[in-house]
């Protein structure tokens, strides 16, 4: 089983973002964790500014998350964020 | 009367040459904020902290909340839910430096810890020393970045120009460098912000980005740093920056990148944009409280240049020979 979060704003079929991040769960002692070492980020678009460089992929202690910031080719500035949390609770 | 005019010519003739922009005394405040509505979704607005450059009050203001050593490689997140602050206030200025206070206030701040922990209120200040000469934030005589908040209108930062330089534990030198610099950009537009309305012509300045992969035993992440801001062209100052733009400052306080959203202000130029209005917001920090006093305006505007005061008192003598020979011939 894996955990995953995503996050595709759609202007136009031509024009969005896609911001993903995905890792396997362990699950022993009746606690669920995520595998830090699994976390994979996607950060994908189409028809929107992006600098590569500023896409941020983050897997930290508590959390993993995916962060893009894009601009529209009106001006618009935006971002694409998608977030997993590394422990769950029953 | 002719000494009196000769100091005035001479007075005019020279204006005095400094990096230091005429408003800069002791006591002056330059205020923005990031107005998040409570309907915002989460996790619009997050900081990265580099724990390990934190100066002690604002490690010991986080340290409440997040189980952190002092001194530890460890980036966190900080996802600050309502309205944010950031204000620059002089606290004094001598002959060739100024002290400048940094301050910026998180609220509702969801931070990481044992268990998703929620601060109602954040503090991250710092004081810095501002070169007068060169205008740059110095460390032990070093020049380490240039201030966000404004720019000297007559000679704002060059494509090249250095806004930040400093060394990142575990990260390596981090420079930061203007990328462009643009006269034109929004010069069909009006400005608000939270204070006043600002009008053309504006200083549009973008630096490049600084890439940055990090990691340590907990964590690891990779992403980029980099500052765009509009300034005001008459007092220099920032009128508001962009949404994902992180001021050199932060870096200097721990800060490393920072997306920071005023909600309210990107509903207001979605608006704008669907009406195909002239006016627009900037989606980052917007200026909302200052003690600057803006210049009247452009119909009342004094004029910018020493020069027109010659050609005022030029027309004036002109006027003044034609009246007295005017008078000698009905004579």
């Amino acid at each position: 089983m894996y955990d995953y979060d995503g996050d595709t704003p759609q202007w136009a079929p031509d024009e969005w973002v896609w911001a993903s991040v995905s890792g396997w769960l362990n699950i022993c002692d009746g606690k669920i964790t995520v595998d830090t070492s699994t976390v994979r980020h996607v950060a994908y678009w189409s028809g929107v500014k992006v600098d590569r460089s500023q896409v941020v992929k983050y897997t930290g202690a508590r959390v993993s998350y995916t962060k893009i910031p894009y601009e529209r080719y009106n001006g618009y500035q935006g971002e694409a964020f998608a977030l997993i949390p590394h422990f769950y609770k029953h | 009367m002719v000494l009196a005019l000769c100091l005035l010519i001479f007075y005019l003739g020279t204006t005095p040459v400094s990096a230091a922009p005429f408003w800069l005394k002791p006591g002056t405040y330059v205020n923005y904020t990031v107005v998040v509505p409570e309907d915002a979704r989460f996790g619009i607005n997050d900081i990265m902290v580099k724990v390990d450059m934190l100066n002690e009050r604002s490690f010991e203001a986080l340290s409440r909340y997040l189980n952190v050593s002092r001194g530890e490689n460890y980036v966190t997140v900080l996802w600050p839910m309502g309205t944010s602050y950031l204000s620059f206030k002089v606290l004094s200025v001598d002959n060739t430096t100024a002290r400048i206070l940094v301050r910026l206030e998180l609220h509702d701040v969801v931070i990481e810890s044992p268990d998703i922990a929620n601060a109602s209120v954040l503090v991250f200040s710092e004081v810095l020393t501002l070169d007068l000469e060169t205008g740059a934030y110095i460390v032990n005589g070093t020049p380490v970045a240039r201030p966000s908040f404004f720019v000297d209108p007559s000679a704002p930062p060059e494509p090249g120009a250095l806004l930040l330089n400093v060394t990142v534990p575990e990260g390596g030198n981090w420079v930061m460098r203007v990328e462009n610099l643009s006269y034109s950009r929004y010069k069909d537009f009006e400005v608000l912000t939270y204070l006043r309305t600002f009008h053309p012509p504006f200083i549009y300045l973008e630096s490049e980005v600084v890439p940055f992969s990090l990691s340590g035993p907990n964590y690891s992440c990779s992403g980029g740093t980099s500052f765009s801001a509009l300034y005001d062209s008459s007092t220099g100052l920032m009128i508001a920056s962009d949404l994902s733009a992180t001021p050199p400052e932060f870096v200097l306080m721990g800060i490393i990148r920072s997306s920071m959203e005023d909600v309210n202000a990107s509903r207001a130029l979605r608006r704008f944009l669907a009406e195909g209005a002239d006016k627009r917001w900037l989606q980052g920090w917007n200026l909302y409280a200052t003690n600057v006093e803006f210049p009247e305006e452009r119909s009342l505007e004094r004029p910018t240049s020493p020069l027109t005061y010659y050609f005022a008192f030029t027309v004036l003598v002109a006027f003044a020979v034609g009246f007295r020979d005017f008078r000698r011939w009905i004579r």
